[in-house]
C-alpha cells in the first residue's frame, strides 16, 4: 500500500475495507503523514480520491509490471481508455480516434500528458497481444497498453466509474477518463467524441496549475 | 455496527465499497440491503456529526448591493443598468457541527447572494474568478445574448486570476425565480455541488398589480423573514471531515444523504399565522422531489420555471427535478400559533437513474439516503396582518402565445454507447446541431429514448410553453412558461417558443441538468442568429 498515504484517506479506507474486505487490498498500519488541510482544497480533493485508484500490479506491453496509482496516476495528466484487442465495435473506432489524439497531444504538448489503456480481457490480451496491438495502430511512445488480474482491473473500473449498469458486455469501455491527479479534477467523455474535443478537454488541464488565493491563503480553519 | 445511513454513505460514494440496494420487504417497507458485506467494522472510524434538525434558523440569502459603475475599470457604460460585483472565491460555511465546510460560492458563501431585478432594467455583473480553476456562469431562465448566456463552450470561460462583465436586459422576461449557476465545461456538477449557485429574482408591475404576499406593499417585520421566501433545496454528500465530498466517477447523478434549504440542513423557519409566497427551486445535482406539506395543506400554486401561471391552482403535492422552478402561496392563517407544519419529501431515489418511488409515510425527521422524509419546518410562532389580496385560483397573468411553428426540430435523449447522447451525438461544444432564425416560431420535441433514465432537460435563451406531454396538454403546472422539462422513462414533450429579441443572438445549449449527465456529454449547442 501507498507509504504516505495521509491519515485522512487511511479513516476512509479502513472503513471501506471493513465493509467490503475482498474488493479493496488490507491497509497497512502506518503513522500518519501530515494532515492535509481542506482550506488546500485541490489536494484534499486529490488526496479524497486516492481510494479511487487502487495501487494494483499491472502489466504493459513491454511485460514491465507497474503499480496503477504510483507508476500511472500520481502527478499524472492522463487520458484512460478501457479495451480489449478482440472488440469489433467501440474500442476498433476508439483507438484509432486516440491515435490522432495522441499525434495532435506530441505536437501541442508533448510529455505533458500520459494516455493508458487497460485491457478487460486479459486472459486473452497478454503483453505480446497488446504489443501487436498496439504496433498495429501505429501508437508510439507515451502510451502504454495494460493488462493485469481480471479482478485488479475490475477494481480499477469501479474506482473510476467506469463500468454499466445496463450492459454488462459494453461496461461503458468507450468512455475516456480524463484527469489531473494533482488537482483531483477528473471527467469522463465519449470515446468517439473528435479527437479535437479530447485535446481541447485534456489540454484545459494541463493550462493552469494549483494557485492560491489569497483569500485560501489568509483563511483558517477552526475547529481542527 | 454500521447503522443504514452509515452503510449507503459507503455504498454511494466511491463505487468501490458494497453496493447496496433498495429492497421490498414483504411487508412493503423499503429497506436497505448490502451486498458483499463483511459487518465486522472494528475500525477507529467515527460517524459524522449528526445536525439535530429543525435547529438552524432558516438562512437567506442577502440581496446583493449594486456598485457604481466608476468602481468597475473598463466596464461598459450602459444607460438605466445596475452594476454589480461579484468574486467566485473558496469560502467556509458552518453547515454541520464542529469543523467548517470549504465551499466555493459567489462573494465565498455558499450560496451567492440575491439578485433583484426589474423587467427592463439592465444589470451588469462583474465576476471575477478567484478560483483555481475555470468557471462559467450561467443565468439560467434568462432572455441574454448568448455571450453572456453562459453556455458550456470553451470561449465562454472566465479563466482563474481574471473577470468577464455580464449583461443581462431583463428585457423579454416576465416576473419571476431565475437563478445563476456554474456552467463549465466538463466539471458543472463540481462547481454547482461546492456551492456555486444564487437566486435571480425578477419583478414587473404585473406582479405588483397582484398584490402577492411579500410584495412591495408587504415588507417584512423587524427581526422576521420576509413574506417572500426562496426555499432553494438540495441534497449533499459529506466526508469524515465535515468537507463536501463530490465523486468525479459517479456518472450517473451524484445523490446525496444530507438535505439542505438555503444552505442549512433541515432548518426551521419561524412563520406568522398569514400567508406567505415560497419560491422552490431544485438545486440539487440529480435528485428529484415529491414535495407535500406534514398536515395535509395544499400549495396554491403560482408560478413555474419562467414566472407566473395564467392562474393559481391548487396542488396537495408537486414533482420538481433539477434546476425546475415552482412559487406556491401557502397560507399558514388556520393555525395556532406554536404550531408545527413540516415540507416533506415523499419521492424515494438511491441512484442517479430515477426516482425510486413514492411514499406515503413523508413525515420523518431523519431522511434516510433514499430522500424521503422533512426537509424543513414552518414554525407558526407569531401573528401578523396580511395586506396581500391573493385569492386561491385568481388569474394571474395573460401569458404568450406564440403562432404558428415555422420549424419542427426533433431530439431524442438516450443512453448509448455506455453514456448520454442527443440524438446519437456525444456533445462537441464545436459542433452546431440548430441554426434558429431571429423571430421564428418552432416547436422542439424531445423525446426520451429510454433505459428508464429520467431527464430534466433546460433550454438556454427562452422560455417555452408545452404544447403536449406524452400525446396530452399539459398538467395544471406545466401551462406556463417553462425552461426545464422533466423527462421521465418514455416521455415525449413537445415546446414551442418564438425566438425574438435581436440582442439574444449568438451561442446557447440544450442539456440534460442531471448536471453528471450534462457533464458526461448529454448536451447540444446551437445558435441564434
Amino acid at each position: 500500500m501507498n507509504s504516505d498515504m495521509p491519515r485522512l484517506a487511511s479513516i476512509a479506507i479502513v472503513v471501506v475495507a471493513g465493509v467490503s474486505v475482498a474488493l479493496l487490498p488490507v491497509l497497512a498500519k502506518r503513522p500518519p503523514a501530515r494532515p492535509i488541510s481542506p482550506i488546500d482544497y485541490q489536494a484534499y480533493t486529490s488526496n479524497a480520491l486516492r481510494e479511487h485508484f487502487p495501487n494494483v500490479p499491472l502489466v504493459t506491453q513491454d511485460k514491465r509490471t507497474v503499480r496503477f496509482y504510483d507508476d500511472l496516476i500520481k502527478n499524472k495528466v492522463l487520458i484512460i481508455q478501457f479495451m480489449f484487442t478482440n472488440c469489433e465495435q467501440y474500442c476498433l473506432m476508439v483507438t484509432p480516434n486516440l491515435v490522432r489524439v495522441q499525434t495532435e497531444l506530441q505536437k501541442r504538448a508533448a510529455g505533458r500528458v500520459t494516455m493508458i489503456s487497460i485491457t478487460v480481457d486479459p486472459v486473452h490480451d497478454t503483453p505480446g497481444v497488446l504489443k501487436e496491438y498496439a504496433s498495429k495502430f501505429h501508437v508510439r511512445p507515451g502510451w502504454q497498453f495494460l493488462t493485469g488480474q481480471k479482478s485488479d482491473i475490475d477494481q480499477i473500473r469501479r474506482g473510476l466509474g467506469v463500468y454499466d449498469p445496463d450492459d454488462k458486455k459494453i461496461e461503458h469501455m468507450n468512455v475516456l477518463t480524463i484527469g489531473k491527479e494533482s488537482s483531483g479534477q477528473w471527467l469522463a467523455i465519449g470515446g468517439l467524441a473528435k479527437p479535437e474535443v479530447i485535446v481541447q478537454t485534456v489540454l484545459s488541464l494541463t493550462e493552469h496549475s494549483v494557485r492560491r488565493t489569497a483569500d485560501q491563503a489568509g483563511s483558517r480553519l477552526t475547529n481542527h | 455496527m454500521l447503522n443504514r445511513r452509515d452503510l449507503i454513505k459507503l455504498g454511494l460514494y466511491g463505487g468501490t465499497a458494497g453496493m447496496l440496494h433498495l429492497t421490498r420487504l414483504d411487508s412493503g417497507v423499503l429497506a436497505w440491503a448490502l451486498d458483499e458485506v463483511n459487518r465486522n467494522s472494528g475500525s477507529d472510524w467515527k460517524p459524522l456529526a449528526a445536525v439535530k434538525p429543525f435547529t438552524q434558523a432558516l438562512p437567506v440569502p442577502p440581496v446583493i448591493k449594486p456598485v457604481n459603475p466608476s468602481t468597475l475599470p473598463g466596464v461598459q457604460i450602459i444607460p438605466g443598468a445596475t452594476y454589480y460585483e461579484v468574486r467566485m472565491r473558496q469560502g467556509t460555511a458552518q453547515l454541520l457541527p464542529g469543523m467548517p465546510t470549504v465551499i466555493w460560492g459567489y462573494q465565498g458563501t455558499y450560496l451567492g447572494p440575491t439578485f433583484d431585478a426589474r423587467i427592463g432594467e439592465t444589470t451588469v455583473v462583474r465576476q471575477h474568478n478567484d478560483l483555481p480553476v475555470t468557471t462559467i456562469v450561467h443565468h439560467h431562465g434568462g432572455h441574454t445574448p448568448g455571450i453572456s448566456d453562459g453556455a458550456a463552450i470553451a470561449s465562454q470561460r472566465v479563466q482563474p486570476g481574471t473577470f468577464k462583465d455580464y449583461i443581462y436586459p431583463n428585457d423579454d422576461d416576465i416576473c419571476a425565480t431565475h437563478w445563476y449557476h456554474d456552467h463549465d465545461l466538463d466539471f458543472t456538477g463540481h462547481n454547482v455541488f461546492m456551492g456555486l449557485q444564487g437566486c435571480f429574482l425578477l419583478h414587473d408591475d404585473v406582479e405588483d398589480g397582484l398584490n402577492l404576499p411579500g410584495g412591495p406593499g408587504d415588507p417584512a417585520q423587524s427581526g422576521e423573514q420576509p413574506f417572500d421566501l426562496p426555499l432553494v433545496i438540495q441534497d449533499r454528500i459529506f466526508d469524515f471531515n465535515n468537507q463536501l465530498s463530490y465523486n468525479p466517477f459517479g456518472h450517473d447523478g451524484c445523490i446525496g444523504d444530507h438535505f439542505l434549504v438555503n444552505g442549512a440542513i433541515q432548518p426551521s423557519v419561524r412563520v406568522a399565522n398569514r400567508k406567505y409566497r415560497l419560491r422552490f427551486l431544485n438545486g440539487s445535482n440529480a435528485r428529484f422531489y415529491q414535495l407535500s406539506l406534514s398536515n395535509g395543506m395544499p400549495f396554491h400554486m403560482i408560478g413555474s420555471d419562467g414566472g407566473l401561471l395564467a392562474a393559481s391552482t391548487d396542488v396537495k403535492s408537486f414533482l420538481i427535478g433539477s434546476a425546475e422552478r415552482y412559487e406556491a402561496i401557502v397560507d399558514f392563517s388556520k393555525l395556532k400559533v406554536g404550531s408545527h407544519v413540516y415540507l416533506n419529501n415523499c419521492m424515494a431515489q438511491t441512484n442517479g437513474r430515477r426516482p425510486d418511488g413514492l411514499s406515503t409515510q413523508c413525515t420523518n425527521a431523519h431522511p434516510g439516503p433514499d430522500g424521503v422524509g422533512s426537509l424543513l419546518r414552518f414554525d407558526v410562532a407569531f401573528s401578523a396582518a396580511d395586506p396581500s389580496t391573493f385569492r386561491p385560483g385568481q388569474n394571474l397573468r395573460t401569458l404568450p402565445i406564440y403562432g404558428s411553428p415555422t420549424v419542427t426540430r426533433n431530439w431524442l435523449f438516450e443512453r448509448s454507447n455506455g453514456a448520454w447522447q442527443i440524438n446519437g451525438q456525444f456533445y462537441d461544444p464545436n459542433r452546431i446541431d440548430a441554426r434558429v432564425k431571429l423571430n421564428t416560431t418552432e416547436v422542439w420535441v424531445l423525446q426520451n429514448g429510454g433505459g428508464g433514465w429520467w431527464h430534466p432537460i433546460h433550454i438556454h435563451r427562452n422560455q417555452f410553453r408545452i404544447v403536449k406531454r406524452n400525446g396530452q396538454a399539459p398538467g395544471p403546472l406545466e401551462q406556463g412558461l417553462k425552461d426545464v422539462f422533466v423527462l421521465e422513462a418514455g416521455d415525449t414533450v413537445e415546446v414551442i417558443t418564438f425566438y425574438n429579441g435581436n440582442a439574444q443572438v449568438g451561442n446557447y445549449v440544450m442539456h440534460c441538468h442531471n448536471v453528471e449527465h450534462e457533464d458526461m456529454a448529454m448536451m447540444m449547442r446551437w445558435t441564434v442568429s
